[in-house]
């Protein structure tokens, strides 16, 4: 047994307890911390795996946002009702763990039927890999997100866009804003700010820059800015505000706009939809798609139509 | 190169880990949370199951696994909104009636 299985193993066994700890408990907290968790060894296994845009976006997006919203979204349900925090008197039918046992099988079944299909001759993979020198791009991920797939792109943009509005929509119109900690003014917390921020920031825009050529991007930058977000919310220093301005709007819609535009200007100038245009329209294209996406990740965890500076 | 056969089995009993909360929670965060399990399961089979090319793992699951990670965000933000009104509105954090919980 080489000591590369044996690290697989060992993070397989850990992702499966961690996943067992979110199910169980009464303490819907502990379930929550136990998911970004879960999410973390999720990145480290696709960092085994060699999935590294993969292993970052999870690590920013499944894990450390999926936390927060989930942390911000938990603490409107205390401040409304206290006692909302354990699910009491579970009375389980006897059929439950005989599905899940049967819904595991079936994922190993197809995970072992689809083992053998690894030989097959002329995928898709292959294909992209073979015109990735065409395009000029270092990273091949990037090459399909944004031109091969590119319209898996735009819709996913618009998926996010539609899943705000949704949120925005069946928000209560007078929800108490999350306010920021009494404790914001706490020393440490200026000088804690001033070194993440820039940091994040720094690692968030080189993130954006080397998308083309090494595994990062707009979603995975986007994310880390909204980290950012998140703690100058949580910090006092950006505050939920009741009135969007056409500001916030524009800057939301901007990622989708972007995207359009590289649709839809090829299709102008006589060329297939989506035609590669360019690296420094794709460069451009995902800048826009990190504000966009930057903003609309605090919002939903501000529960607001938009966010000021605090002054 | 890793054996695709761990994570295989892997992804399978975190989705079954997955259906049974999500059938045996009582409470919706609760569900929510199963649910994305199921979800980093699926996505974990699918990256598995896939040939590496070179040194990396095919760029096409991986692209799709990234699209699905952020369609998945973006749903559960919006389904954890939905839940906050829904308690609100009925006044508990479960599905059926309150004396049923």
């Amino acid at each position: 047994m080489s000591a590369g299985l044996l690290v697989d193993a060992a993070l397989g066994l850990i992702l499966v307890g961690l996943a067992l700890q979110v199910i169980s408990g009464h303490q819907l907290f502990r379930s929550i911390v136990f998911y970004v968790a879960f999410g973390l060894v999720m990145a480290m296994i696709w960092a085994r795996l060699g999935a590294l845009d993969l292993a970052l976006a999870d690590a920013a997006l499944g894990a450390g946002l999926v936390g927060a919203l989930m942390m911000v979204a938990f603490r409107r349900l205390v401040e409304f009702e206290p006692v909302q925090t354990a699910d009491a008197g579970a009375r389980d039918s006897t059929l439950v763990p005989v599905v899940a046992l049967l819904s595991a099988a079936l994922v190993a079944a197809l995970g072992f039927s689809a083992l053998p299909v690894a030989d097959i001759e002329g995928r898709a993979g292959e294909l992209a890999l073979a015109r990735l020198d065409e395009l000029g791009l270092g990273n091949p991920v990037a090459a399909v997100v944004l031109v091969f797939r590119g319209f898996d792109t735009l819709i996913e943009m618009l998926v996010l866009l539609t899943a705000y509005l949704g949120a925005r929509v069946v928000a209560e119109p007078r929800t108490r804003l999350a306010e920021p900690v009494q404790a914001y003014e706490l020393p440490l917390v200026r000088s804690l700010l001033a070194v993440i921020v820039p940091i994040v920031m720094l690692v968030a825009f080189n993130l954006l820059w080397i998308g083309a050529d090494h595994p990062g991007g707009a979603f995975q930058a986007g994310s880390m800015l909204a980290a950012a977000g998140v703690l100058l919310l949580l910090t006092g220093r950006l505050l939920p505000v009741e009135r969007s301005t056409w500001l916030t709007r524009l800057a939301l819609m901007l990622g989708v706009a972007a995207l359009l535009l590289l649709v839809l200007a090829p299709m102008l100038a006589g060329h297939v939809a989506m035609a590669y245009a360019g690296r420094g329209a794709l460069l451009a294209a995902e800048a826009a798609m990190m504000m966009s996406i930057t903003l609309t990740l605090t919002l939903l965890f501000a529960g607001a139509p938009a966010v000021r500076v605090l002054r | 190169m890793n054996d695709p056969l761990v994570y295989v089995l892997t992804a399978a009993a975190v989705f079954g880990i997955g259906v049974h909360g999500l059938i045996a929670a009582r409470h919706l965060m609760r569900k929510l949370l199963a649910i994305n399990l199921m979800l980093s399961a699926v996505f974990l089979l699918l990256l598995a199951t896939s040939a590496p090319l070179g040194q990396a793992p095919d760029p096409v699951p991986q692209a799709l696994v990234l699209t699905g990670i952020v369609i998945g965000v973006s749903s559960t933000a919006f389904a954890l909104a939905l839940m906050v009104r829904l308690v609100r509105r009925q006044g508990h954090a479960s599905l059926g009636r309150r004396d049923e919980r």
